[in-house]
């Protein structure tokens, strides 16, 4: 009897899957909200010092959850993250520290490691046929690998040669990930709304032989994801080393089934041809916002994995039931 | 005849559409009940609730004149009915004889009593005539095979009703006979049977009873004596429909498509040219390479000799977006294989070849929505495709309305070589008319089609002449007539004998 009214707030939620994802989000830093509240106190959870600081984690992983997404979109799937991450910290550290380079140089030279991961990636997907699951399991041991050899223990301390203050065309340091992950968000969610590749890429996740007889270039498209996967979750370790300071071959450990986690939360199918950009960028900010409060929780310190991973199900779970529902009513 | 099942004034609705309403006809034992109608015409709702998929929002079922609830597959099991699905629903990497008893193995404490299983197993297959080893893995079966295998799973547990949906979709002519044998032999043990179907020849040939369904009605239940082929359509779709119309002035025009000494995949050495405004047959048995020549054709299969030539350019070497916008287009054989993409909505389904190619229309660059609005709007008017609108779930179409989408995402970009293989597979009557009439116009409006199918009568309908393929071998050229149908027959099997026919 509601009629059109609640249909067409249904539909907003099953078309935008952004709107419920960001929902998700706003009720979990209300919860928190009412958690941590002292009253007569100023909140230590809600306040801007603790936005900008849950931004500029959530950027890191929210920049190559971007990327993960795009793959995870088109029908594949990304393990490299973690440790093209960590190798270009190290690359970079090690150009910057060691070898006396400028600062731009060597983070271009930085971003080259995930440039070469994506193509690695690429082409052993596209061209030698393997599935992407080993090809980039492969990337993902040979780069964490080669970040050992070159660290060899060590790591490179970036932070003694970038002042506290450091910014970047007026921007300190500290907002760079995050305002990044906006900025990196709007312009790769039009690329995928809007564009004919983004199209493309779609179609190949939802059914590869059918893009494949509607004339769409399906080894192109896939190459074309997994090296902007990599460029990005090389950008992903350079604001990491930029802003830690560090360029260490044990960073970022396990951060590829996070960013994974984030993209299947904002909305992604693992089978593929669903879901947003956008999305990936707010389960990220989900998972930075979990983890923000948690720690301000006393004594959840043991418990912070687990809840984590209950969180994860639990979004999922419901958007199975809400999906389900969707599909029964037609 | 005894009466075994009776439907009583079943009705079902989900959400706003009422797919059966006060359906009631009776079925008797030991009879062979066809059951018809077009897609979206509620057989499928009717027997998912015979099998306790869904439950009736109000009437009754009978058995033996009692009246039994259907709450769920289990209880359908226990009644004795039994399904034979269109689709092959078996694990491949699992044995015939682990398909069969999935889920019911006989294994007392959990372990597997092979010896007893495999015995039981030889029996149905027996009966099916299936001579294979129980213990073959079903991956290494042919389609045929596997739809023998599901029967057997069916019969396995001494049904007193089996259902048999759509069961020749995925079979060849011999395959086919077969079947009718088994259904035959089923009948003689007092088994009754449900065939639901498309196609009419069939249900002449096994059926004793037809009933038929239209928009979730009973139309009418009537021996098969008293039916003959055009009342049965009538009565499906509620309309006349001449499905042999020739077509009557054929202008064709200068060679657009030529094949030269094309050799690929699973065929050899094919020559032949396509002229505007004709339309070409291809006929031949299922695996005589008719697919796979006209998907190298179009560029989704390598060449390994020959040329491709279209208006005189050599595109033996181009992409199929290259293809596609020089104006050549293929709707594949499999449309969910190879067609459609459910994850996108029929909006984008419509649009994709579209935006691959930059056609004009639809912007090089960016998509805008308003543009693709209109783009899919005018493709869904054209082809009359039956949808809530450009955002609906392609999942939520019939069969018939999925194939138009394919249809409709390649004629936007108004090709000049049409090529179609199996335009018309699993649709209904109605649709299937609509899409032969489609097929008529694009030719006369002066463009090429080449249209591959394994049914005759639709070639023999539509075609200005056919070519026929063997073992990946054009065997010849005949002309579209009806007279051909035998020298069609010859050609493609291959021997002096003509097609048996009942």
């Amino acid at each position: 009897m509601a009629g059109k009214g609640m249909k067409a707030f249904q539909n907003l939620f099953t078309r935008h899957r952004e709107i419920s994802v960001a929902l998700i989000l706003i009720l979990e830093i209300a919860v928190f909200y009412f958690i941590l509240r002292e009253p007569g106190r100023k909140s230590t959870f809600l306040n801007v010092e603790n936005f900008i600081l849950v931004f500029k984690y959530s950027g890191i992983y929210g920049i190559a959850a971007i990327g993960a997404s795009m793959i995870i979109i088109a029908g594949g799937i990304d393990l490299a993250p973690g440790a093209v991450i960590a190798l270009t910290t190290v690359v970079t550290g090690r150009l910057f520290v060691q070898d006396g380079m400028s600062l731009p140089l060597a983070a271009f030279l930085g971003m080259m490691v995930g440039m070469c991961s994506g193509m690695v990636a690429g082409f052993l997907v596209t061209v030698v046929k393997l599935p992407p699951f080993i090809s980039t399991l492969g990337v993902m041991g040979v780069w964490r690998g080669l970040a050992f050899i070159i660290t060899q223990g060590g790591f490179f301390d970036l932070s003694h040669k970038i002042s506290e203050d450091f910014s970047l065309f007026g921007i300190p340091n500290m907002y760079w990930p995050g305002l990044l992950m906006v900025f990196l968000a709007i312009i790769f969610h039009f690329f995928m709304v809007y564009t004919r590749w983004g199209r493309q890429i779609h179609a190949v996740g939802g059914n590869e032989t059918a893009a494949y007889f509607s004339g769409v270039k399906v080894g192109r498209i896939k190459f074309l994801v997994y090296l902007v996967g990599g460029l990005l979750a090389s950008l992903s370790g350079l604001t990491l080393a930029i802003v830690h300071g560090q360029g260490r071959a044990d960073l970022a450990n396990g951060y590829e089934l996070d960013i994974i986690a984030a993209s299947v939360v904002g909305g992604a199918s693992l089978s593929g041809g669903k879901g947003s950009v956008m999305g990936a960028v707010l389960g990220s900010l989900i998972f930075g916002v979990l983890r923000n409060g948690l720690s301000q929780i006393s004594g959840l310190t043991f418990y912070e994995r687990l809840i984590v991973g209950m969180v994860v199900v639990v979004i999922v779970i419901i958007d199975q039931l809400t999906v389900k529902k969707e599909t029964r009513t037609v | 005849m005894k009466k075994f099942l009776e439907i009583d004034q079943i009705t079902k609705s989900f959400g706003g559409t009422q797919a059966l309403s006060q359906v009631s006809f009776s079925v008797g034992e030991g009879e062979v009940h066809a059951l018809i109608g077009e897609n979206g015409a509620g057989k499928s709702t009717l027997m998912k609730i015979l099998m306790g998929i869904h439950q009736p929002d109000g009437g009754k079922i009978l058995i033996d004149g009692s009246q039994v609830t259907v709450h769920d597959p289990t209880r359908a099991r226990e009644l004795g009915f039994g399904i034979v699905f269109q689709e092959i629903v078996l694990c491949g990497n699992l044995s015939i004889l682990e398909n069969l008893f999935l889920g019911s193995e006989l294994a007392p404490r959990g372990i597997m009593h092979f010896k007893e299983m495999e015995t039981l197993a030889r029996e149905v297959l027996d009966l099916v005539q299936l001579s294979l080893p129980p213990r073959t893995p079903v991956e290494q079966l042919s389609v045929a095979q596997k739809q023998m295998v599901q029967i057997a799973k069916a019969v396995l547990y001494r049904p007193r009703l089996i259902i048999f949906d759509e069961p020749t979709s995925a079979l060849t002519d011999d395959s086919v006979k077969s079947l009718f044998a088994i259904i035959r032999k089923l009948k003689q043990d007092k088994v009754t049977v449900l065939y639901i179907s498309h196609k009419l020849e069939e249900i002449f040939e096994i059926a004793d009873t037809v009933t038929v369904l239209r928009d979730g009605k009973h139309i009418g239940t009537l021996p098969i004596e008293e039916m003959n082929e055009d009342k049965l359509v009538q009565m499906m779709v509620g309309r006349e429909l001449d499905l042999s119309a020739h077509r009557n002035e054929v202008k064709a025009g200068e060679a657009v498509l030529k094949v030269a000494d094309l050799s690929g995949e699973g065929f050899a050495h094919i020559q032949f040219e396509l002229k505007a405004g004709e339309i070409v047959g291809v006929a031949g048995l299922v695996g005589s390479g008719r697919s796979e020549m006209v998907e190298t054709i179009f560029g989704v299969r390598p060449v390994t000799g020959g040329k491709v030539t279209l208006d005189q350019e050599d595109i033996t070497n181009q992409s199929i977006a290259a293809r596609a916008q020089k104006g050549m287009a293929l709707v594949p054989e499999d449309r969910q294989f190879a067609g459609l993409i459910f994850t996108m909505v029929v909006g984008e389904n419509l649009s994709l070849p579209g935006i691959v190619t930059g056609y004009k229309s639809l912007g090089r660059l960016f998509i805008t929505r308003s543009r693709q609005e209109l783009f899919a709007q005018e493709a869904m008017r054209k082809l009359r495709i039956v949808a809530s609108g450009t955002q609906a779930e392609v999942q939520s179409l019939s069969g018939g309305n999925q194939q138009k989408v394919v249809i409709g995402k390649w004629l936007s970009l108004k090709p000049r070589v049409f090529i179609l293989d199996e335009p018309t597979r699993g649709i209904d009557v109605g649709a299937k008319a609509e899409i032969h009439n489609l097929i008529r116009e694009l030719a006369n409006q002066g463009r090429a089609m080449l249209v591959v199918s394994s049914e005759l009568p639709e070639l023999l309908a539509l075609s200005d002449r056919i070519l026929v393929m063997r073992e990946g071998r054009l065997m010849g050229e005949v002309c579209g007539d009806k007279a051909c149908e035998e020298e069609i027959m010859r050609l493609a099997v291959g021997t002096m004998e003509s097609k048996e026919r009942n």
